[in-house]
């Protein structure tokens, strides 16, 4: 019964996560119902299945159905907006990359490529922000185009045929919802601490003024260390969303876990600690400790990734 | 010609989405699951296609006119559906309504030929 997994499926990727299994059941239960009909009648099993899937309908427009919902947009033109949709958003990081390399090379004498990386590090918040407003604003003017015009994109009428849904994705895991909405949580607050409010991480020094604890080291890493938690953030949101991780989240997530260690051993082998503050309350364990801490949180790190990775592959269905 | 056909093909639907929520309702005094819901409204001339049934007996189910539960009987799990004491209370007040409306026009199809 593939194809009947393969249809529902699709049917549940746009059913809501409250009614999802729900709504799959009930449909099964009625596809199986008409199925045994046309099997009495001596209708061959696939082709029975084709027509009963045909007759229902496209999988998408089955499960707005069920929402008692209209898509947003109308099929032809969701094709089209995908297809649209790509090319800013691959086009716009490219050129605003260019752009400021250009900018920072030349208008800096000595430079590294760390530094290179740093600078493109600074601008993906602004790339980020200017790519969802760009794709944002796309999305609008379809949506005008939809509801007032007429337009037509040449594009041929959805027909649907069972026969060519997609596959079933190889292998889909469950994801825990505790595990996202604490990782959420945790990197919402490390991105404030670190970013808006470091003064959470600061003692007064002799003279009774209050100074950061961490040092320009830190704050060179910083981009880094940002952008991998907004990477662990954006796949916990996925996996919040979706419920399900699947080969590809897993993958991102190992990426995601690598980079993670790297920039944990970057850490840990650069003096972080303002050296003045060090020397004037005795902190030197902090110093040794924290390295001590990072170094085996990053070796954890790796270890983790790789085997949680690895059983990946190892676990049978 | 053609004109015509599309209109009166229009004008029967309006008729139909009028009486297909007594029909549904009627039905479910005694409890059905979806496609013997579908057969039993067929075998009484009323035909209905399953997508609008299914996306019905939700939408009656979430206004809390009918009762859903699941069973299982051979040879797989089905969503069973019943009235529920609101979907009863409704029903009457609605056949009320559509057999005064029955009585009305079929005074007034009287003088038409």
């Amino acid at each position: 019964m593939e194809l009947l997994n393969k249809y529902l499926y699709q049917v549940g990727r746009h059913l809501p996560t409250k009614d999802k299994e729900d709504t799959i059941n009930e449909l099964q239960s009625i596809i199986l119902d008409q199925l045994d009909i046309k099997l009495q009648e001596g209708i061959a099993e696939e082709t029975a299945l084709v027509a009963i899937l045909t007759e229902l309908g496209d999988p998408r427009s089955v499960a707005f159905r069920y929402r008692n919902m209209t898509p947003l947009l109308k099929r032809e033109l969701e094709q089209v907006l995908w297809q649209v949709i790509k090319v800013p958003a691959i086009i716009i990081p490219l050129v605003l990359i260019l752009i400021r390399t250009i900018e920072f090379v030349s208008g800096t004498s000595n430079y590294t490529i760390m530094d290179v990386l740093l600078q493109w590090a600074y601008e993906i918040p602004s790339i980020l922000t200017t790519v969802i407003v760009v794709m944002g604003l796309i999305f609008f003017i379809f949506l005008i185009l939809d509801r007032y015009t007429d337009v037509d994109f040449n594009e041929v009428a959805f027909t649907f045929d069972p026969k060519k849904l997609p596959a079933l994705p190889k292998k889909v895991f469950k994801a825990s919802i505790g595990e996202s909405t604490i990782t959420i949580i945790g990197s919402v607050v490390m991105l404030y601490v670190l970013n808006f409010d470091q003064g959470l991480i600061a003692i007064n020094d002799l003279n009774g003024i209050k100074r950061g604890l961490l040092n320009d080291n830190f704050n060179n890493i910083l981009p880094f260390l940002n952008l991998n938690i907004m990477l662990g953030m954006g796949i916990a949101i996925f996996h919040l969303i979706k419920r399900r991780k699947n080969k590809v989240s897993k993958t991102a997530e190992f990426i995601q876990s690598m980079f993670g260690a790297f920039v944990l051993f970057y850490l840990a082998s650069n003096n972080i600690f303002d050296a003045t503050l060090v020397a004037d309350h005795n902190l030197t364990f902090l110093k040794v400790g924290f390295r001590v801490i990072l170094y085996i949180a990053a070796v954890a790190a790796v270890l983790s990734a790789i085997i949680t990775y690895v059983k990946m592959f190892l676990d049978k269905d | 010609m053609a004109d015509k056909d599309s209109l009166v093909k229009n004008l029967k639907l309006e008729l139909r989405k009028g009486t297909l929520v007594i029909a549904v309702l009627s039905q479910l005094v005694t409890k059905h699951y979806g496609y013997s819901l579908v057969e039993t409204l067929n075998s009484n001339g009323l035909f209905i296609d399953q997508n609008t049934l299914y996306q019905l007996l939700r939408r009656l189910d979430k206004n809390g006119l009918l009762e859903s539960t699941w069973e299982v009987i051979e040879p797989r799990p089905r969503k069973y559906y019943q009235l529920s004491e609101l979907g009863k209370e409704v029903l009457i007040e609605l056949k009320k309504d559509i057999m005064h409306n029955f009585n009305v026009i079929t005074t007034l199809l009287k003088e038409v030929t």
